[in-house]
């Protein structure tokens, strides 16, 4: 019988997903997730390029959806909201970390502060 | 205000669901329509709100499943991973169900290929399909029109779009250069290449004025011109010799143009034009062979009925040339593949059978398999196996073991055609057997039913294994279901009949075939050689019989004219005279007979071999006043059970002579085996007769193939200038074998067919009574332990057996009856109803299947019952 590891790091978009779902707590589905990321990123994301990295991150444990109440605006239909697991918190925090490291003394030449 | 809100198709919203969940699917058509609402919110309503809804769904569908694709090849490579396994673990099973179906579609494809190339593809014409060929039809054969009836339907028939006459007769000599070739060549009218819509790559058609000059001109074929031209436009005008005539090379049709599927080609086209003359008579000549083409719209009994008005005074003025004489109009490609068609129709139905044992026996194979392999899926199901993953895996076996066989398959047609066209022999004639080729339509076709076959027989199966209980397919992996041995029970008795009705097809066809050799043909056909009708020597026909006869190895030389020697005529083309025969005197009042005449040397009967039953030949030609000898049918069509000797008859054209009786000899079969038994009668060749038109019959004391060269050689240097033929000089035993070719290769197809359909079956049944044993060695063992004795076990698995193959040939043998009738005319002095062909086909089924039966039988004689209760 096979076993998955905790995943110790994410892919770019994966990442930025996630932090949108922390960003976003109680109120993370792909409109406002993709909103979002365009918002503050200037990145045009697609919704459905949201869903599937969001399904993706909930296959590998890190998030967990649920649905909503049925709203008018959506013709009665339901939102799926996603929420981060502990996991999640684990894996931005290494994928930021590993960032980090690896961009300790480059900061003249990324001009950062 | 609330937006109108447009809804998704259902099948995207199921693409949509079958992605995740009913629930998530609703959600994407939440958030796309929520999308939907900010567009218009911003001015960027979309033009067609549903199709942005539905187009957008569908690419959020490509997107998820471009995202599973990793997930779904691993559950594909897991399935295949899976189904190797269970292959390997059953080698057999997977052998034979790769050979049974490699071996269907190999076989159906190459029939259907040869079925397409013969009978189905179009000739090469512009809309072939108006052309249609118009003759006659009497109680005895096929005609053509007279050159009246001809004319009289170009002149008045409104339905046809221009009418033509075209004849090929044997092949030609034809000369270029002083090379001579034999060749085919077409005479025609000038309206029939337009008929046919033929246009000359260069150079011109001859027209209706070049006709009534009578100018000799011709139009050669594309390869002709390549191969004795070299392909240079100089050659318009140049001489081309057929036969004994000079023609002007006047056109050059384009490549493959104008060819009705000869091999060789036809190699040029010269006019030839009936006469418009009236010949009004008792008799009529029908030989011109006539073909139109049809206006659109225009029906073949319509245009049947018209020309019979158009034919309507002629019938006036000779009402007995048409007292049973009817015009028949057919479709020109009909003329052509009428004779291969009941040949075709005959392979066809022997693959047909043999696919159908085939597909009987790969049912009974799947069914056994299906025991063993639920067994494994009921083991795959405790350990935690998915409904999906159990049926991907029975799928994937079955459509690999299908895909396997397509591409096994596709090497054998790919040689299997080449060998076909190899083993068809040239006297079959099969038209366009050289066109013949592997059919990709159909062989895709094939691969196609194969897959789709191996997936549906694949499904049950799967279904079943999907949503049985574990506990249940544990416990029908021991026994088979009550329903399962039904079905069993049905392919088995299915199998045995299909094999019953194909053997009885090919028993009827290899009775016909060593009828026909062992046929007395009225003659010795051994040690003689026949040089068919030479014409154009040096010195008399008694000069020619006493040259031959100095040849070392032949013992006596006859000639014959009027008609050809025997057999050869029909093997290599010729023609015979036929007159009718009147007594005269007292008998004057009996009917006339249509006899087929010869004009013989006295010692013809001695030499070919024939039987007197009365009387003798006359001792020397002028011996007795025209002697004539007439055959054993003449005798009784004429003079009914009266002594013939002495009696006189009137020959009508032969100058209306009157001969006398002086024997009567044994029926030869000159026509070969099928001769309709036409009478024959024998007149006596005049001394010092010009060699005309003349064949001989040459006895030998050696095999009589090491004389033709000789013989040949003999003739040659006695042959005048203008002899551009020479003599054909045959062996009458090798005529016999072409004429009896066709039936040869058809016992021999047949006789296959049979072997490879008797051996799928034996292994069917085999299989069949082994697994019965395998499943109900419980059952034997506890038999055996409440006293049964080994035979009462042994008999119990034969009359299983015994059952399943008498239940088969009742429903077989009618089944074979209502197929024989269908080849009635083409089996040989045997009926589709012989009794003794069904009695050896019951004999041979029931001791292959019983010797099938015979080992898994002795196999449940040996159980032992400790050993199988234990196990059970």
């Amino acid at each position: 019988m096979t076993t998955r590891r905790p995943p110790t790091t994410l892919g770019e978009f994966e990442l930025l997903v996630l932090l949108a779902t922390l960003s976003l707590g109680d109120g993370a589905y792909p409109v406002s997730i993709a909103a979002d990321i365009r918002k503050r990123t200037g990145r045009k994301a697609s919704r459905a390029a949201v869903l599937i990295t969001l399904e993706r991150l909930e296959d590998k444990g890190l998030l967990i959806s649920r649905y909503g109440d049925p709203t008018p605006v959506r013709g009665g239909r339901a939102k799926r909201f996603f929420q981060p697991k502990p996991a999640a918190l684990t894996a931005v925090r290494q994928s930021l970390g590993h960032i980090r490291t690896m961009t300790a003394g480059l900061e003249s030449l990324l001009g950062q502060r | 205000m609330t937006a109108h809100r447009p809804r998704p198709s259902r099948v995207i919203l199921w693409l949509l669901s079958r992605m995740s969940s009913h629930d998530a699917a609703e959600a994407v058509v939440g958030d796309l329509l929520e999308a939907l609402d900010e567009r218009r919110e911003a001015g960027r309503a979309p033009r067609w709100p549903r199709l942005w809804l539905n187009g957008h769904a569908v690419w959020w569908t490509a997107v998820g499943l471009a995202s599973r694709l990793p997930r779904i090849g691993r559950s594909f490579g897991h399935a295949f991973r899976d189904a190797a396994r269970a292959l390997r673990r059953a080698p057999a099973h997977a052998l034979l169900m790769l050979v049974i179906s490699a071996a269907g579609i190999a076989a159906a494809t190459i029939t259907f290929s040869v079925v397409d190339a013969v009978m189905l593809e179009p000739l090469p014409f512009d809309h072939s399909d108006e052309l249609v060929a118009i003759g006659g039809r009497d109680p005895r054969r096929n005609t053509g029109l007279s050159a009246e009836e001809f004319w009289a339907v170009h002149d008045h028939v409104a339905g046809l779009d221009g009418v033509g006459t075209a004849f090929k007769e044997w092949d030609d000599a034809v000369t270029v250069d002083g090379t001579t070739d034999r060749l085919p060549v077409e005479r025609a009218t000038a309206e029939c290449l337009r008929v046919l819509r033929l246009h000359p790559l260069i150079g011109r058609f001859w027209t209706a004025e070049d006709e009534a000059h009578d100018e000799r001109l011709a139009v050669i074929s594309y390869e002709l011109w390549q191969h004795r031209f070299g392909g240079d436009p100089q050659a318009l005008g140049r001489s081309l010799g057929i036969e004994n005539r000079t023609y002007r090379v006047i056109g050059v049709l384009p490549a493959g143009a104008g060819s009705l599927g000869y091999d060789p080609p036809v190699a040029a086209w010269v006019p030839r034009v009936p006469s418009r003359a009236e010949t009004r008579g008792p008799r009529v000549s029908r030989f011109v062979y006539t073909l139109g083409r049809i206006r659109p719209g225009v029906s073949l009994p319509s245009l049947t009925t018209e020309i019979e008005g158009a034919l309507a005074p002629l019938a006036a003025a000779s009402p007995s040339a048409y007292t049973d004489w009817r015009p028949d109009v057919e479709r020109l490609l009909d003329t052509y593949v009428d004779r291969a068609r009941g040949w075709l129709l005959l392979v066809s139905a022997a693959v047909t059978l043999v696919v159908l044992i085939a597909c009987l026996n790969a049912a009974s194979v799947m069914l056994i398999r299906s025991t063993s392999r639920a067994h494994d899926l009921a083991i795959r199901a405790s350990l935690g196996a998915s409904r999906r993953q159990l049926a991907a895996s029975v799928l994937a076996e079955n459509l690999m073991v299908s895909v396997t066989a397509g591409v096994c398959a596709l090497l054998f047609c790919t040689w299997g055609i080449g060998a076909v066209k190899a083993a068809l022999p040239a006297q079959l004639a099969l038209f366009r057997a050289a066109t013949i080729g592997l059919n990709a339509r159909v062989l895709a076709a094939g691969m196609a039913a194969a897959v789709v076959s191996g997936v549906l027989s694949g499904l049950v199966p799967a279904w079943q294994a999907s949503r049985a209980s574990v506990v249940s397919l544990l416990k029908d992996a021991v026994t088979l279901t009550p329903v399962r041995r039904r079905w069993r029970s049905i392919f088995l008795t299915a199998e045995v009949a299909s094999l019953g009705a194909l053997l009885v097809v090919a028993t009827l066809f290899i009775a016909s075939f060593v009828r026909v050799m062992t046929l007395d043909l009225g003659f010795n056909r051994s040690d003689l050689l026949a040089v068919s009708t030479v014409t154009d020597y040096q010195g008399t026909v008694d000069d020619l019989t006493a040259r031959l006869t100095r040849i070392q190895g032949i013992t006596g030389v006859a000639a014959v004219t009027g008609g050809m020697p025997p057999l050869v005529g029909d093997a290599y083309g010729g023609a015979w005279m036929d007159s009718p025969l009147q007594p005269v005197g007292a008998d004057a009042s009996a009917p006339s007979v249509d006899v087929e005449t010869y004009k013989v040397t006295a010692n013809y009967f001695d030499v070919a071999g024939m039987t007197f039953r009365r009387g003798a030949t006359w001792p020397f030609p002028g011996a007795m006043p025209r002697p004539m000898i007439i055959d054993e049918v003449a005798a009784r069509q004429l003079f009914g059970d009266g002594d013939p000797l002495g009696r006189q008859v009137r020959a009508h054209d032969l100058n209306d002579e009157v001969f006398t009786i002086v024997g009567t000899v044994s029926h030869a079969f000159a026509r070969g085996p099928d001769d309709s038994q036409r009478p024959s009668a024998y007149y006596a060749m005049p001394v010092n007769a010009r060699p005309t038109w003349v064949g001989f019959l040459l006895r030998t004391s050696v095999p009589p193939a090491s004389l033709v060269r000789l013989v040949e050689a003999s003739l040659a240097a006695v042959a005048s200038a203008n002899n551009s033929a020479g003599a054909g000089v045959h062996v009458v035993d090798a005529a016999f074998g072409s004429l009896t070719a066709a039936r040869r290769f058809n016992a021999m197809l047949m006789g296959s067919f049979a072997i490879f359909a008797l051996l799928i079956g034996g292994a069917g049944i085999y299989g069949v009574v082994a697994s019965v044993v395998a499943q109900q060695t419980r059952e034997i063992g506890l038999r055996v332990a409440l006293g049964a004795t080994p035979s009462d076990i042994r008999h119990s698995v034969l009359a299983l057996a015994s059952r399943h193959l008498a239940l088969g040939l009742v429903v077989g043998l009618p089944v074979a009856w209502w197929i024989s009738r269908g080849f009635t005319s083409l089996f040989f002095q045997v009926g589709p109803a012989d009794p003794s062909v069904y009695l050896v086909v019951s004999a041979t089924l029931g001791l292959v299947g019983l010797g099938a039966a015979i080992v898994p039988a002795r196999r449940a004689a040996r159980v032992d019952p400790i050993e199988s209760l234990r196990a059970s």
